[in-house]
């Protein structure tokens, strides 16, 4: 075989064993989705979305009497729903001024001191947030597991996605944008307020979804604040149910175990969508 | 030179970067009302540094130390809130810098909208329309008004931001180099454009550009290293230039 | 150096060879006129000749002025030198011209003594009249005012000496009674040589003229 042969063969070689490596990464997630949709699929209908979670004992004397096992995970939806809905209210505002602090100020000590903190933040393992929500929130302020206590734990791990992208987002601007502003006779509030933030909306709004797509699946630190609860609670001192937990508490039950896959495949789905949409946004914001 | 109807006044101006190290040195000059002034010089040589020292932008930039005395009309802009400085003084910049968040209409009106003036739904959409009119956009956009201004083409938008720049009814306009960014075919409509504004404003324009300046300006400076070389007016500077310094940078000695 | 330098130094070269040969037809005027033994003929065709060149000078640097104006808009003393150069070259070929007209008068003088009688002031003036011409073009070459102003001073004495010539000439004719029409027509070509020899310095003090706007930019014609 001529060396010119053999090198085109060697080459082809190459690129089949590169797609044939990089394939396998999709495996995982390939595996994951077809596992849940065939496991958990049939699962899902109207009651799914309407009815709490149901206890051992009626999953037991369904799974005896060879019936489906009723309810769905209503409290759990519900509850992630205001737990994450309230992580947002308390890591959006901080994490957006945090944000334009850096971005503006970008040398002052104050800064550094920022970026140092939130950097460290972002490394905190997710129990241990738990664990200080509990220590804040769970023994003085709601003496008693809380979905405050659970909100406050996952804005904390939020906070520095946002004050990362918000600072990235407002750097990205051109500097003429903010002088044009001030050359008209605006004060500097009112420039950050109605000229940087609002052009520098797609970048904010993607990093809040995608911040808001991270924690949604986040346990450790709802068992520590949260709890867990078998009703619909609106009551955020008291103990709240979330989707997670449900799934932890479904697989420590015997008789509801087959309920893990419909509620993980719907989790999934959820994170999935948030993150579709946060990528859509910003595609159709970047045009500009 | 004699300056009949002087608008701004600049007296001993010295603006500084850090001590001892000053980017403009001892500006005098005074320039005349209803006249496109153009001040010329080769790179770093503090054109745009006196540019901005008219309208207080150095003072984002608490380093930076100005000393001297600025006047319009004979009002000191250095005794007076810089915010009321930049109504009577508008900047219009290199690069064209619409506001992406804000429509054609909105971006026009953007001064009074950001000084948080309320004005009535009638007098917006005069001040709109007189200003797009005055430079020559009104015809190109009257139509999509409503739609964001970044969808323009460059010079479009260099034009929208002049008159965004105008509906405040400045007494003077800066430009810094508003054109450098344009093709020549926008270029031209711009530099007709001005020659049409300064019936009704006064016009200081730094350019790097000395056919810009021959063509459009009644007055030029001459910057270099900091200190104003030579101010007089244009068509006696570029045949027949006083100072050395100016005759080399006029026959590109050094650039 | 730039494309717009090397423009301009190639128009100065073109321009120091043509102004060299307007002097020669101006020198060779003074072999002509002084003369009596000179190879006539064999002068009259390199005139002729020269005279060719200068005309095509004169097209082509017009040309080249033009160009570099329109292509590298030079400005303040590289303007008016070229603005300068193009006034002098159309001054240069008019003084050849002239010299041409000279040596035509030259050849229908039927009565050659009555040249050689008037041969000293015609020497002089032409002299004086080289003179100016070198001094107004070096001036330009040598961006030297001095020359400038020396060359418009002698004008007047130029014209003082046509004027001595003509009435010499007049006087002559009352004198020595001439009444021939050949006579007379020598005499009339003999006056017409020194009108023209007048309107050479003439233009030597146009490009003197031209030289000093270059230099000082202010325009002294007509003051």
């Amino acid at each position: 075989m001529t060396t010119i042969k053999y090198r085109l063969l060697k080459d082809r070689l190459f690129f089949y064993i590169i797609c044939g490596i990089s394939s396998l990464t999709l495996i995982p997630l390939g595996s994951i989705i077809w596992e849940l949709i065939r496991k958990g699929i049939k699962q899902i209908n109207f009651s799914f979305f309407m009815e709490v979670a149901p206890s051992t004992l009626d999953a037991m004397l369904a799974k005896t009497s060879g019936e489906s096992i009723p309810g769905g995970i209503a409290n759990g939806i519900i509850g992630t729903l205001i737990i994450v809905t309230m992580a947002s209210i308390i890591a959006i505002p901080i994490g957006i001024f945090g944000g334009i602090q850096l971005a503006e100020n970008s040398k002052s000590k104050l800064s550094s001191l920022v970026r140092f903190v939130t950097e460290l933040l972002n490394g905190i393992p997710s129990i241990v947030l738990g664990m200080i929500a509990y220590a804040w929130i769970v023994k003085p302020v709601t003496t008693g597991y809380s979905a405050l206590a659970g909100s406050v734990a996952l804005a904390i791990m939020m906070l520095p996605l946002i004050v990362r992208t918000t600072e990235e987002s407002i750097k990205m601007l051109p500097t003429s944008l903010k002088e044009a502003a001030l050359a008209l006779g605006a004060s500097y509030s009112t420039t950050i307020i109605r000229v940087i933030l609002p052009s520098a909306m797609s970048g904010l709004f993607t990093g809040i979804l995608l911040a808001i797509s991270r924690v949604m699946g986040e346990t450790a630190p709802l068992l520590l604040t949260a709890l867990g609860s078998s009703v619909i609670s609106l009551d955020v001192s008291k103990p709240s149910s979330a989707i997670p937990l449900l799934i932890w508490e479904f697989y420590n039950d015997p008789y509801l175990i087959d309920m893990i896959w419909s509620s993980s495949l719907f989790l999934l789905m959820l994170i999935l969508i948030f993150n579709l949409i946060a990528k859509r946004i910003s595609k159709k914001w970047r045009i500009q | 030179m004699n300056i009949e109807n002087p608008v701004l006044e600049i007296k001993d101006l010295c603006v500084s970067y850090s001590e001892g190290k000053y980017a403009v040195k001892n500006v005098n000059a005074k320039v005349e009302k209803n006249s496109i002034t153009a001040i010329m010089g080769p790179s770093g040589c503090g054109k745009s540094t006196l540019l901005r020292a008219i309208n207080r932008m150095h003072d984002l930039y608490p380093e930076i130390k100005i000393e001297g005395r600025v006047t319009i009309n004979d009002k000191n802009l250095y005794q007076i809130n810089p915010m009321r400085v930049r109504k009577m003084a508008g900047m219009v910049f290199q690069r064209p810098n619409p506001f992406p968040s804000m429509s054609i209409y909105d971006n026009v009106i953007a001064g009074y909208i950001l000084n948080g003036i309320k004005l009535k739904k009638k007098e917006k959409d005069e001040i709109v329309e007189r200003c797009l009119k005055n430079v020559s956009l009104w015809d190109e956009v009257k139509d999509s008004l409503h739609k964001k201004g970044i969808f323009l083409s460059g010079g479009q938008q260099q034009r929208l931001c002049i008159a965004r720049s105008i509906a405040l009814e400045p007494e003077i306009l800066l430009m810094d180099e508003p054109t450098s960014a344009l093709d020549p075919i926008a270029t031209g409509k711009i530099e007709d454009l001005l020659l049409e504004l300064k019936k009704k404003f006064t016009i200081v324009i730094v350019t790097h550009n000395m056919s810009q300046a021959a063509r459009i300006s009644d007055n030029s400076m001459f910057m270099y290293l900091g200190d104003l070389v030579e101010y007089d007016n244009t068509k006696k500077m570029f045949t027949n230039p006083s100072d050395k310094r100016t005759e080399q940078y006029l026959t590109g000695q050094f650039g | 150096m730039n494309a717009k330098h090397t423009a301009i130094n190639n128009i100065i070269n073109d321009f120091e060879q043509v102004s060299q040969l307007c002097l020669n037809q101006v020198s060779q005027l003074n072999t002509l006129v002084t003369d009596a033994n000179a190879d006539k003929e064999s002068i009259y065709a390199k005139m002729r000749d020269n005279e060719n060149i200068i005309d095509h000078f004169e097209i082509n640097i017009s040309e080249e002025i033009i160009n570099t104006i329109v292509l590298y808009q030079p400005l303040a003393g590289e303007l008016r030198k070229l603005i300068s150069c193009m006034r002098i070259i159309g001054f240069i070929e008019r003084i050849s011209d002239l010299s041409i007209n000279i040596i035509e008068f030259i050849n229908r003088i039927d009565h050659l003594e009555h040249l050689l009688f008037f041969a000293g002031p015609m020497e002089e003036m032409l002299n004086m009249t080289y003179s100016m011409t070198q001094g107004a073009i070096s001036s330009f070459a040598c961006e030297n005012e001095e020359s400038a102003r020396l060359t418009i001073e002698r004008d007047d004495e130029v014209d003082d000496l046509q004027r001595m010539i003509s009435a010499q000439i007049l006087e002559k004719k009352i004198i020595d009674n001439i009444s021939s029409n050949s006579q007379i027509n020598s005499l009339i070509c003999i006056n017409n040589i020194s009108s023209n020899i007048e309107r050479i310095a003439d233009n030597a003090t146009n490009i003197a003229e031209a030289s000093i706007y270059m230099l000082k930019g202010k325009d002294i014609r007509h003051s």
